[in-house]
């Protein structure tokens, strides 16, 4: 066995184990084993399997690059197709980029007022405590005062700077929850400004309370502001306008499809095609409003057909595919699988 | 309700059905031969190869939606088949591909078709092209492929979803001969109306043992039958019990799902006699 096989058998191995234990243990080992709950880190690994297989998609990306990249350049057969699908792709990469950096600045601009909401709350609370061993009240203060200069002046930039397609009313209230705020912060500028020590912890309460009054208002601007931007117009533009329908054009030519193959299928040339015929003309006539004008036991024969004998054979299917799953999970697991397409050097199968 | 850990009974039977797969394959790589029977759809493999080589047109090989999984090795087995089999006819084989990462694994496997025909240098990688991971956009760019490159066969084997006929009747609007084999069995009817041969269910699992005839592979589908008629028994049985408690309840035997999925606090109490 060479090195590199080896190592692969070893962490298919270490990888099968983790989750056959996770399944065949209990959620929570008896105390007399130690009480241990084996899936405690599960969401952490099943994450990371996640991660890994999304890197995978850059071999995609590199495949379709490579592919569709040379046909261009050597101007072979179908190199007009080629141009257009990199095109798309590039300008979908872009505007989902460009619309993914939109709704990211949305949640950090009022997360900004929330954590300085937690960070007044977070000083009152550590001066409270006698263990506390830091900055002293006043120097974290000061540093609370000079971040609320630069958000409050965010939230003014916004004002400032009002869309008239926006609804008065989102400005009315960050208007009335900013000034609540600005109040809160100039006492505490006036305390600083004095050069006294900092004591009145009633008004980092206060502030603290504005803050996250003031937040979620600020968010509904953004966020407001964000689903009428050019950014996530133009994405919606592309995606629901172009993407979604072709997806919904490709689905609908099934329609169609079932047609043509139902007119193949339904020909009679043996027993088992009319027996397949007959069953399928009984569960359409059923299923169908028109059926009381032929008989109206046709719904029951049709759910009988379809709950019984097609049921069973569903199950049957089901089954043996499951059990051949099973073994070949197996068989991977213990690397006993063939090494007909894995093994470097060695002749395959004849 | 889904099940997320394992009862007593449930480790048994794995247990039980893991002791067969190795003792099969054990006996087969003593050389044990096993048969298996004659599955037309697994015998038209080779005709549509070789028709697509007298034709002059290529193949193509689809694995559909299928991701990593069980499955996927089954469907391998069957590409590295069809891939020295298209090396030794000098066939070009087209892989439409929907997932990035089987896209990696399967263009190992073909390379190493080509290698072990000794005919690595006309492997060409631009042959294994990777469409989308979208459903319906797969679909749309594996009918333009194949009907671009006119194929002369093709194969659709593994998990498919609604897409299924929307990819056979592709192949049927240019007179490919095609060969599916499909796990999910709400597509196989697609299947059987559109393509020449279809295989159902856990016959692509035996397609790979039986086209290589791999001892590892005939050993497992081997035991994975004999296990089926356990399985069989266990349904006759568990039938037979909820019949005789329905028809007499003073019986009141225990279920064989009661059994199953009983606690490791019930089967402790069962066996110590407590309640």
């Amino acid at each position: 066995m060479n090195y590199r096989k080896a190592l692969i058998t070893f962490f298919t191995f270490l990888g099968g184990i983790y989750f056959f234990l996770e399944f065949v243990l209990p959620e929570k080992l008896p105390e007399a084993l130690g009480g241990y709950v084996f899936g405690m880190f599960h969401s952490e690994i099943s994450n990371g399997f996640i991660a890994i297989g999304a890197v995978a998609f850059a071999l995609g990306l590199i495949n379709l690059f490579y592919v569709h990249g040379s046909k261009i350049i050597f101007k072979r057969k179908g190199a007009l197709n080629s141009i257009a699908l990199l095109v798309s792709l590039l300008l979908m990469a872009y505007l989902t980029l460009n619309e993914w950096i939109s709704s990211e600045q949305v949640n950090t601009r009022s997360a900004d007022l929330r954590n300085l909401a937690a960070f007044s709350e977070r000083i009152k609370g550590d001066a409270e405590k006698s263990d506390y061993e830091g900055l002293s009240v006043t120097e974290r203060v000061v540093f609370l005062n000079d971040a609320l200069k630069i958000e409050l002046s965010k939230v003014q930039a916004v004002l400032d700077n009002r869309e008239s397609a926006m609804p008065n009313f989102l400005y009315e209230d960050l208007t009335t929850n900013l000034a609540v705020v600005t109040d809160k912060a100039e006492k505490i500028n006036k305390v600083i400004n004095n050069g006294s020590v900092f004591t009145d912890f009633t008004i980092l309460t206060d502030l603290s309370t504005a803050l996250n009054i003031l937040a979620p208002s600020f968010y509904k601007i953004n966020e407001t502001s964000y689903r009428t931007s050019t950014e996530k117009l133009t994405y919606d533009f592309v995606y629901e306008g172009f993407f979604v329908p072709l997806g919904s054009a490709m689905f609908s030519l099934l329609g169609f499809y079932i047609i043509s193959a139902g007119y193949r299928a339904f020909r009679i040339r043996s027993t088992e095609s009319a027996l397949m015929m007959i069953a399928a003309v009984i569960v359409m006539l059923g299923q169908i409003p028109f059926y009381i004008y032929i008989w109206n036991g046709l719904p029951e024969v049709r759910l009988w057909l379809l709950e019984y004998p097609s049921a069973a054979a569903f199950r049957a299917v089901k089954f043996g595919a499951a059990i051949a799953g099973l073994y070949m999970a197996v068989r991977m697991w213990f690397s006993i699988e063939s090494s007909s397409f894995i093994e470097e050097g060695k002749e395959g199968p004849q | 309700m889904g099940i997320e850990h394992a009862s007593p009974a449930m480790i048994l039977i794995l247990l039980i059905l893991a002791g067969p797969l190795f003792y099969f394959i054990r006996k087969a790589i003593k050389g044990h031969q096993f048969f298996v029977r004659k599955i037309a759809g697994i015998d038209a493999i080779n005709q549509a190869i070789g028709r697509s080589a007298e034709l002059g047109r290529p193949v193509s090989f689809c694995t559909g939606l299928t991701n990593i999984s069980p499955t996927l090795y089954a469907v391998l087995g069957v590409l590295f088949h069809v891939a020295r089999r298209c090396a030794i006819y000098r066939n070009k084989l087209i892989l439409p591909q929907n997932q990035p990462d089987v896209m990696a694994i399967a263009e190992s496997v073909m390379k190493d078709a080509y290698r072990i025909e000794g005919r690595l240098h006309e492997f060409d990688p631009s042959n294994i092209i990777y469409l989308s991971d979208e459903q319906f956009a797969f679909a749309s760019g594996y009918m333009g492929t194949i009907h671009r490159e006119k194929v002369a066969s093709a194969f659709l084997f593994g998990y498919f979803a609604a897409e299924s006929l929307i990819l056979a009747e592709a192949g049927q609007q240019i007179g490919a001969m095609q060969v599916a084999a499909s796990v999910s069995p709400e597509q196989v009817p697609f299947f059987i109306t559109s393509c020449d041969y279809t295989l159902i269910g856990e016959e692509l699992f035996a397609a790979a043992a039986y086209l290589t005839r791999e001892p590892v592979q005939m050993g497992s589908l081997y035991a994975q039958d004999r296990v089926k008629i356990v399985i069989f028994g266990l349904i006759i049985v568990g039938v037979l019990i909820a019949t005789a408690n329905t028809i007499f309840p003073e019986v009141n035997w225990i279920n064989i799902d009661t059994i199953i999925r009983a606690p490791w606090q019930d089967v402790k109490a069962w066996l110590v006699g407590g309640s």
